[in-house]
């Protein structure tokens, strides 16, 4: 989209900005972040304009290089943008703003809109968003995205161009790729309505991954080395074992990482596949950095979302709209559970790492009358509650040893309050 | 500059520009509603465009 109205800012006189919401760095987008990157992109086709370096060393005089407010950067944003013929303003996934920042972005939008009624606004999203939308912006015009049966043939087709063994295809071969990719897609999705106790909720996210699933199956066939194993990995899938060897050989590219990714890799995929209910990040992220037995919490060893995701290889990903970590696709589930050997007792490792973060030192710490769990410690409801889940289901000697602990003078402990963290 | 924002979007959109594939999602920039908002003609009110759609479609990949 950017690309397109650069294309053509070149012949007409207009001003692209663009700027991408994540959920990653999502903290470090504020309000005054995200419209500083608009400006800086729209100032910086020229030199820096008069009121800009003027403000700037107001600005560090008076704040002591505080950084900037937010009603002085769109003050600088409206003269800029009315310094310019026509700007388009182009934000990404709009959802994956921190539900904190969204109204203020919007509504900044707005503000603009009405001094400078000549600017384009351009926003993605999920349809959710489109509620928050409305609030600012009622006559905003939509376009609904769903990938169509073409836009899957020219994926696979780009796919197929980019081979890095073309020797290793023929025609045949590639006709079949694509007709078979293309009905086995739809009828994946055909098949998905039948399957009981699916809720809406799981299920629309799933139609939509169509274009991720394109891609691991791809991968699969690509990767073979003769045509004959690339055509016997295609008639595999036509038998509905495609997708698990696109799983299996992405387990064995995440089993052989180094060092400790392999191993955080392996733990993000267990707390995934066993913890009680869907786990938000944040617990996630605490969860991964208890080292069983330690006496109190380690915030440095505590990883990062983007560490924890990459670790991953793609195959959990963060539902926005909840903050909940979970699988890419749901038939990695029955794929992962389908191989015992994969976790060595997962609900014992599970219980063992709930017992420690419950015997921390500043857990034990905390008031059995607080009424809600404080923000630095994300993982108390879920460890209150769910260790005896987990250590019913595999005990150890240590999570006995722990438990007991935990036991002992129980009745001081904040997971122990009728109203505590287990009710909460 | 940096003093303006420490958000860096010309490298996320790099990232993006190089896993794009041409041709897809390009009707949308042949629809009645992308045109209008594009070429300004309904003035305000036609001001704001949203592209909506479930995770994984490839709404960031809209050329």
């Amino acid at each position: 989209m950017i690309d397109s109205l650069c294309d053509q800012a070149a012949k007409e006189d207009i001003a692209v900005a663009g700027l991408y919401c994540d959920f990653v760095t999502q903290q470090d987008q504020t309000i005054t972040n995200m419209l500083g990157a608009i400006l800086k992109q729209l100032v910086g086709r020229g030199d820096i304009p008069e009121h800009l370096r003027d403000a700037f060393q107001k600005g560090k005089k008076e704040f002591g290089g505080r950084g900037l407010r937010l009603p002085d950067l769109m003050g600088m944003l409206k003269v800029t943008i009315a310094s310019l013929p026509r700007v388009f303003i182009c934000i990404d996934a709009v959802d994956e703003c921190l539900p904190k920042y969204l109204p203020g972005l919007l509504g900044s939008l707005r503000d603009i809109l009405q001094e400078l009624p000549e600017t384009r606004i351009f926003l993605t999203g999920r349809p959710h968003v489109k509620q928050d939308i409305d609030k600012y912006f009622i006559k905003a015009v939509v376009i609904p995205i769903n990938p169509n049966a073409d836009d899957i043939r020219s994926y696979l087709e780009m796919r197929l161009d980019m081979d890095a063994e073309p020797d290793v295809m023929n025609e045949d071969l590639r006709a079949d790729i694509t007709r078979i990719i293309l009905e086995r897609i739809s009828d994946m999705c055909v098949r998905a309505f039948g399957i009981p106790n699916l809720s809406n909720d799981t299920y629309l996210p799933m139609v939509a991954r169509r274009f991720l699933l394109v891609s691991l199956h791809i991968d699969a066939i690509l990767g073979e080395v003769t045509i004959r194993q690339r055509r016997r990995k295609l008639e595999e899938m036509t038998q509905g074992n495609g997708l698990g060897d696109a799983y299996t050989g992405t387990l064995t590219r995440l089993k052989a990482q180094q060092g400790n990714k392999s191993i955080l890799g392996l733990k993000v995929l267990m707390w995934v596949l066993y913890s009680e209910r869907p786990l938000r990040a944040e617990e996630l992220r605490h969860a991964l950095g208890v080292e069983i037995g330690s006496v109190d919490q380690d915030i440095e060893n505590i990883p990062t979302l983007r560490t924890i995701l990459a670790s991953s290889l793609g195959l959990v990903v963060v539902e926005a709209s909840s903050s909940t970590v979970r699988l890419v696709h749901f038939t990695l589930q029955e794929h992962l559970s389908s191989d015992p050997t994969l976790f060595n007792s997962p609900h014992s490792a599970i219980a063992e790492v709930c017992l420690t973060y419950l015997n921390f030192r500043c857990v034990r710490a905390l008031s059995p009358t607080l009424r809600s769990a404080p923000a630095t410690s994300p993982l108390l409801e879920y460890a209150s509650c769910c260790w005896a889940h987990h250590a019913r289901r595999g005990m150890t000697e240590n999570a006995k040893r722990l438990a007991l602990r935990l036991l002992d003078g129980f009745e001081e402990h904040i997971s122990s309050v009728p109203n505590g963290p287990g009710r909460w | 500059m940096r003093w303006l924002s420490p958000l860096e979007p010309s490298n996320r959109h790099q990232g993006v520009r190089t896993e794009r594939f041409d041709g897809i999602g390009d009707w949308v920039l042949e629809t009645k509603e992308f045109r209008e908002w594009r070429s300004g003609e309904g003035g305000a009110d036609k001001a704001v465009l949203f592209c909506s759609g479930n995770p994984g479609v490839g709404k960031t990949y809209l050329r």
